[in-house]
């Protein structure tokens, strides 16, 4: 099986789809004002380049993000891929096979997508700041964005898998999880974008601060309640690959 | 390649899909697998193609489980589902160049595709997108990836389905030709395509095989079972009611300047009919009736 054409093709079939691109427009648009309205004053009196300027920019782009990338998995469940798929399993690959290859479309799809608000924001920063170091934006893409991406990935798949209704539901749910301020209705623990983290350390450190300069700390139970994130991402997505279903 | 298939049954929920089949298919065949709609064609063709899990029963591939040998039959089979879907937003050699990669055919990849757009009439239209197609020539696309690895067993369910009459005695030849070293095993309602290709027939019914053999054989139970008979304005009412009865099915009526002629088919020919040499489309419909009192008339 030549895996590398297989990608290609799905791929391609994602990129070059009018759903696509009318999405990544979306993006584009929601990154564009949240650059020019939200983040060029810096996030509460920091500078605009800031690292928390940056978790704020990295916290309102990707709930969109993540739920272009759901909605884009629909494909993998809607009523014309399972027609395709009376074809698709015929030929000597095995269901996990096949789930893994479009996981890793999806994974491609996804570093495209999260690539377009990365990008415009670094010719942003460069274009009215003159400001490249672009080194200091690592920590907020790790730890904001592909946390929630794993486990969305794997929760989408494991969800899509079942029916691909709960896949619609879980559009707006995810979105609505990262846009609204849920910290007084969800428990702490379901921080999947960090925006309760944000809100506290925003809180805790910035508000009546003595230094002009604050560096964004990251206490531990942060980072495991990341890694923890990542971890049930990747054990949905090996249910999803090993569970074969056959009537 | 042999095939033996052992008492299987498929089940949903309370109804039989399939009862109890017993079947041995060898390399070489061109099987014709006939039966109304719901009789248990497609079960059986997904069953198979190990896209459906039996009741009861088992399927060996060469004399091992088909549950043990999944992989090594989808090296070797050719499928073409009833409802299928292609990935219509790429071009027509870009499909098969995806699913000629699924199957894990490595070598001339591109002279295969070529010569499998060749074959099915497809080559210019290779570089349009499916989407654009007609349901005609997506057919096509569906029997060009089914052909696409030479598979050993070839399962194609009412593939001519869509095709002009061209293009389905082309197909017809096509998959005869096929059948000289392989297992070619046609579903179809098309009695016309089973008849001119096929050295064996399987005619099956309410998820039972009613019939196992060549198509002469199964024509030569229904000698003396067809007939045809000229009827009148006034008695036409009449002879429609004897139909209504179960006493005879028609199979064809043709409008003459004296009245109506009907072809009929019989358990019990009465001898006001004029006796005729049955087609197969007349045995077939004989051994419906024949079978739809739950009889293993034919096996």
């Amino acid at each position: 099986m030549n895996n590398i054409n297989l990608l290609k093709y799905e791929i391609k079939k994602i990129i070059m789809s009018k759903k696509y691109f009318y999405m990544i427009f979306l993006v584009m648009a929601l990154t564009y004002d949240s650059l020019t309205r939200l983040i060029t004053g810096g996030y509460y009196g920091t500078a605009p380049f800031s690292e928390w300027s940056y978790t704020f920019f990295i916290q309102l782009t990707s709930p969109l993000v993540i739920s272009v990338m759901i909605f884009m998995m629909t494909n993998i469940f809607n009523e014309k891929e399972l027609r395709a798929r009376k074809i698709l399993f015929s030929a000597p690959i095995s269901q996990g096979k096949y789930y893994l290859l479009k996981s890793t479309s999806i994974i491609v799809m996804f570093i495209i997508t999260a690539l377009i608000p990365i990008i415009m924001s670094f010719i942003y920063y460069k274009v009215l700041f003159n400001y490249n170091e672009f080194s200091t934006f690592i920590r907020p893409i790790a730890l904001f964005f592909i946390p929630s991406f794993i486990f969305f990935l794997g929760l989408s798949m494991t969800l899509g898998k079942i029916n691909i209704k709960l896949l619609y539901g879980l559009i707006p749910i995810t979105f609505l999880l990262g846009t609204i301020d849920t910290t007084n209705i969800l428990p702490q623990w379901l921080d999947i974008f960090g925006a309760h983290f944000l809100k506290i350390s925003t809180f805790a450190e910035l508000f009546g601060r003595e230094k002009e300069v604050m560096s964004l700390n990251i206490p531990n139970s942060f980072i495991y309640s990341r890694l923890t994130f990542i971890s049930l991402g990747i054990l949905f997505l090996i249910y999803t690959c090993i569970k074969t279903e056959k009537e | 390649m042999e095939i033996r298939i052992q008492n299987l049954s498929k089940k949903y929920k309370d109804i039989k899909a399939l009862n109890n089949i017993n079947l041995t298919i060898n390399t070489p065949a061109m099987i014709g697998l006939i039966g109304p709609n719901g009789a248990g064609k497609s079960t059986l063709m997904k069953i198979l193609v190990g896209q459906l899990i039996p009741t009861e029963g088992d399927v060996l591939i060469d004399g091992i489980s088909l549950s043990k040998r999944e992989k090594y039959l989808k090296e070797r089979l050719g499928y073409l589902p009833q409802d299928f879907g292609l990935y219509e937003e790429l071009r027509v050699e870009e499909y098969l160049d995806y699913m000629a990669s699924l199957k894990g055919i490595k070598r001339n990849r591109k002279e295969v595709i070529k010569r499998v757009l060749i074959t099915t009439n497809l080559e210019e239209k290779s570089r349009i997108k499916i989407k654009t197609l007609s349901g005609g020539q997506k057919q096509r696309v569906g029997i060009a990836q089914a052909i696409l690895n030479s598979p050993e067993l070839l399962i194609v369910d009412e593939p001519t389905v869509g095709l002009d009459p061209e293009e389905r005695i082309k197909f017809r030849n096509l998959f005869s030709e096929d059948s000289i070293d392989k297992i070619v095993i046609l579903s179809t309602h098309i009695i016309e395509d089973v008849e001119s290709i096929c050295n064996l027939i399987i005619v099956i019914n309410k998820g039972k095989v009613l019939f196992i053999g060549e198509p002469s054989e199964l024509v030569k139970k229904a000698i003396d079972h067809v007939g045809v008979i000229e009827v009148t304005g006034n008695n036409k009412e009449k002879f429609l009611e004897r139909e209504l009865k179960g006493e005879f099915k028609i199979t064809s009526t043709v409008i003459t300047p004296t009245g109506t002629r009907y072809r009929v088919v019989s358990r019990n020919l009465s001898s006001s009919f004029e006796k005729v040499v049955p087609s197969l489309e007349d045995a077939y419909i004989y051994c419906m009736l024949e079978g739809g009192e739950d009889k293993y008339v034919f096996v």
